[in-house]
């Protein structure tokens, strides 16, 4: 049987909606038609709650709404014991001032209770000035996510036989796969953004995320291998990503790493394949690039602007444009167009990542880079698809010119210390480079170095760029990549090993 | 609204043989101040209902911030039907009603009532303080207080009925001390249940601001073996590994280097690990878990002996023991998983200044970064920064190193364990000396 998730989202939407739509209901209907979302209050209630948002004064006020319906699916210890629909919806009133936020959001979209946050947002500013609310003028979002077959098109049973495939593979790859855990993740959001200098502007993003973990052991060893694929795409997704590739992939982790050795510990050359490895200039660079840290001078990079701060080889970039990669956002959560920015070009800090409020405090453009995990917060400079450009070396050359160092397959996680510059990696998966080859698995190692130090020592990057998946957290949750071709760090990196 | 009364009778009509309905309500309030002025408020009551729903043993949630009778009347045959697309779970099952703990006095009234104004002020003392702590201190990087006031509410068709407040305070600080060229940071957090268990802002300032002006300027020391004081903060990377490996969902299914070590010696004779619900005015205190079992005391490493790992009612089947009262749904919208209340290795009674005397060559350790104590392969390896100690001298900061060691290395060779535990936060420990750990550069 299939469950139209979204007509059942619908239906309890429209309920909670009926009391104040009332008189707006037609052009929900037409706009819906359109797949645009219907607009939670009309034009004269929006203007009521900017202006009463900016009672006190302030620069601007903005409303942001937000409706999510999800579905998660999990498949463990052979089971699949949990199905799981989910669907919020709230408002978030914010005023600015300066660089100060007002802030207070209520669940659903209650005119009264929304006036009462507007209000509490408006306590925040204390300034002379009245702005008076612009007329709204609607804007379209520039379409960087397309959608050929809807995710709710598609029944939860065709979603579990992939995941059914995917278990199985896993668990045949090796006698040593002791569990295999995936769940499968996807969702529908709804957004708009309105604010008192008359931007509107709203769209749908579509979401898919999958996590497969394996867990293999042998003889008392134990190794998780995890993989993760996703996208803002519709089922189309799976036509070039296969769960099953993910599944083989996480037991092959899984198994080869039961053979490795404890690491080496000091500071030696290091080469990180392409994809997630990205993490590192998420970390090591990425968050000091970030306008909020920049205009508060707390990040290294705060007066690096057209300084050369790393190797020629390295050009970073944060581009929120990328078709459907799982950090684009058509436009930002202040309501910014997503675009390409270029952070370093040819080792030279070429601009920062802006939300409106660390633009305007710069005095510089708006990047698109304002960002929240849901109505339960306002935005902040973030992170959306952050990569290491491609350079001109062949990855194979760049191990095969290693004498001496280690190998970084993959890594969990990573965090860094914008104030100190100190960054951290967990590695998952990692080699020894002896003579220039991959030769064995070590395992559990931390590594650690400063953003600066890192930069300025890569001395090769590969052709191979490619994007990693995951999340970010700065107060906050958001969907990223992270991406970079093959790089050699010569020095900066220590690894925390114990053989 | 509807009654968690009647939707679950709802789920019954519809056809569960078992549902449970969980609501969480809660009323927030974060303010952060920075260089004197109050840079944001944000103020909210967020909420919602989560549905468990079984048929013939097969199970579907659902979670919805909008509790109209419209809302639930769809969303019940929808779930009904997604229930038989699911598997059987030989081991589901929920507790029935039950005695809960009363007087836990985990509710503080007093503190929401105090105006805004007077958290403000509090908030710019505290960073005024921070700032006249020491002259190397440069800038602060913001101080911030968060109230939450929740109410968690529980039906289930087994006949648990319940509904608590709670309160938790946090006070946040950010500081950087300068040398030179060089920033450190001094950051971090304290919570508390009842306000006045708080401490007051010269110790938080103390605290967090005594580890920049100790740690700035730190740079590498020679690689080799050292002796290692971990700090209450930093200690943190040793409980963060042993809360998921003493997780019984994580221990059953392998991923714990303490999967088959109950009843096994795998520390030294003077570490024991506790997990305590029931605390008075803890940070994790509560009368009942996410799912209805009372909660507990449980200790779960004593004297170096696996005695336990925290159970929530389907895990506990499945292993064949009681729960511990260890169920918790991080939100409305999470099914019910294992999580840790008040957890907290045990104290000593070395004084951690006659500790750090005693050491030879070492190193106290303030602050980690990375894996720390790994939960699945047991290994600890971390990124550090601390101060080089030697002949009972603390001699400068460390910075830029890296500690490893073995699960056995680590554990079996724990040294001293002091006196010096706080319950500021909901995991928590004393000072430990760990006899001898690698240290890379």
């Amino acid at each position: 049987m299939k469950i139209k998730r979204r007509e059942f989202m619908g239906q309890m939407m429209m309920l909670s909606a009926a009391s104040f739509l009332a008189p707006g209901l037609l052009k929900f209907a037409e706009l819906k038609a359109e797949n645009v979302l219907s607009p939670p209050f009309d034009d004269d209630q929006f203007r009521v709650l900017l202006s009463k948002a900016l009672a006190r004064g302030g620069d601007f006020s903005e409303i942001y709404f937000e409706s999510v319906q999800s579905l998660s699916l999990k498949l463990s210890e052979r089971v699949f014991s949990e199905a799981t629909l989910g669907f919020s919806e709230g408002t978030g009133i914010r005023t600015v001032d300066g660089i100060k936020n007002g802030y207070a959001y209520i669940n659903g979209i209650d005119f009264a209770g929304a006036k009462e946050a507007a209000g509490t947002a408006a306590f925040i500013a204390n300034s002379p000035r009245i702005i008076e609310v612009a007329e709204p003028v609607v804007k379209r979002a520039p379409g960087y996510i397309t959608v050929k077959i809807p995710l709710d098109s598609i029944s939860e049973a065709r979603k579990m036989e992939l995941m059914e495939q995917a278990e199985q593979t896993a668990r045949g790859y090796s006698p040593h796969v002791k569990q295999v855990d995936i769940t499968y993740y996807d969702h529908f959001k709804k957004r708009m953004v309105a604010n008192s200098d008359g931007l509107k502007i709203d769209n749908e993003l579509p979401l898919i995320w999958i996590v497969i973990e394996v867990l293999a052991e042998k003889d008392g060893v134990r190794h998780q291998g995890r993989s993760r694929i996703s996208a803002h795409q519709g089922f189309e997704f799976f036509d070039e990503n296969s769960m099953v590739e993910a599944a083989k992939e996480a037991a092959r982790e899984s198994v080869d790493m039961l053979a490795a050795k404890p690491a080496p510990g000091g500071t030696m050359p290091v080469v990180m394949e392409c994809g997630w490895g990205g993490v590192l200039m998420h970390e090591a660079v990425g968050h000091g690039l970030e306008g909020d840290l920049i205009h508060r001078g707390t990040s290294i990079y705060a007066d690096k602007l057209g300084r050369k701060v790393a190797s020629d080889l390295v050009t970073l970039v944060d581009d929120s444009s990328w078709p459907n990669a799982r950090g684009t956002t058509e436009f930002d959560d202040e309501g910014t167009p997503g675009q390409r920015n270029v952070l370093i070009e040819n080792g030279v800090v070429t601009g920062f990542m802006h939300d409106l409020i660390s633009a305007k405090k710069l005095n510089m453009s708006p990047t698109g880079n304002g960002r929240r995990e849901s109505y339960h917060h306002y935005p902040i400079p973030r992170m959306t698809n952050t990569f290491l450009d491609n350079g001109k070396s062949n990855p194979a050359d760049i191990i095969a010119d290693t004498p001496k160092g280690i190998y970084i397959k993959s890594l969990s996680w990573g965090s860094v210390d914008t104030i100190s510059g100190q960054f951290n990696f967990a590695v998952r998966e990692a080699y020894l480079i002896e003579n220039g080859k991959i030769t064995d698995p070590v395992s559990g190692v931390t590594l650690i170095g400063r953003g600066i130090d890192v930069l300025t020592n890569i001395d090769a990057v590969g052709n191979d760029l490619k994007l990693g998946v995951g999340i970010c957290g700065k107060d906050q949750w958001v969907p990223v990549t992270s991406g970079q071709p093959t790089v050699r760090v010569t020095r900066g990196i220590t690894v925390g090993g114990r053989a | 609204m509807m009654h968690l009364d009647n939707i679950l009778d709802r789920c019954v009509s519809a056809g569960a043989e078992m549902a449970d309905v969980f609501g969480i309500s809660r009323k927030t309030l974060v303010i952060s101040v920075r260089d004197g002025q109050v840079e944001s408020i944000k103020k909210a009551g967020p909420g919602g209902i989560g549905i468990r729903f079984f048929l013939e043993g097969k199970m579907a949630f659902a979670h919805s911030t909008d509790i109209s009778e419209g809302s639930i009347n769809s969303m019940i045959p929808r779930l009904s039907a997604m229930a038989q697309k699911t598997e059987k779970d030989l081991f589901a099952g929920m507790p029935g009603p039950a005695e809960y703990p009363k007087d836990l006095d985990i509710y503080d009234a007093r503190q929401l009532n105090r105006p805004v104004e007077d958290k403000i002020d509090y908030l710019k003392r505290l960073e005024q303080l921070a700032l006249k702590f020491d002259p190397s201190i440069s800038k602060s990087n913001g101080v911030s207080y968060e109230e939450i006031v929740t109410t968690r509410k529980l039906a289930n068709s087994k006949g648990v009925r319940f509904s608590y407040d709670s309160t938790f305070y946090r006070i946040g600080i950010s500081i950087v001390a300068s040398k030179g060229e060089e920033m450190f940071p001094g950051e971090g957090s304290m919570f508390a249940t009842l306000f006045e268990d708080m401490p007051n802002p010269e110790e938080i300032v103390g605290y967090y601001a005594s580890q920049a002006v100790q740690l700035v300027g730190g740079t590498p020391i020679e690689p080799g073996e050292y002796e290692i004081v971990f700090t209450p903060q930093s200690a943190g990377s040793i409980y963060w590994g042993l809360n998921f490996a003493l997780n019984g969902d994580n221990a059953h299914k392998g991923y714990s280097f303490l999967a088959d070590k109950l009843g096994k010696t795998v520390a030294g004779a003077n570490f024991s690990v506790i997990d305590d619900a029931l605390m008075p005015r803890g940070i994790s205190t509560r009368p009942a878990d996410d799912e209805g079992t009372p909660c507990q005391k449980t200790i779960l490493i004593e004297n170096g002996v696996v005695r336990n790992f925290l159970y929530d009612y389907k895990t506990a089947a499945k292993a064949k023991v009681s729960s511990t009262g260890s169920a918790y749904r991080e939100d409305y919208g999470s099914t019910p998983g294992i999580n840790h209340s008040n957890l907290y290795i045990a104290a000593g009674k070395d004084k951690l200044e006659d500790v750090v005397a005693s050491l030879k060559k070492g190193i106290i350790v303030e602050q980690t970064q990375g894996w720390g104590l790994h939960s699945v392969t047991g290994q600890y390896s971390a990124g550090i920064n601390g101060i080089l100690v030697i002949n009972g001298k603390r001699i400068r900061p460390v910075a830029g190193v890296t500690l490893a060691a073995s699960a056995e290395e680590l554990l079996m060779g724990i040294g001293a364990i002091c006196d010096d535990i706080k319950f500021h936060w909901d995991m928590t420990s004393p000072s430990l000396m760990i006899k001898r750990m690698k240290v890379g550069a």
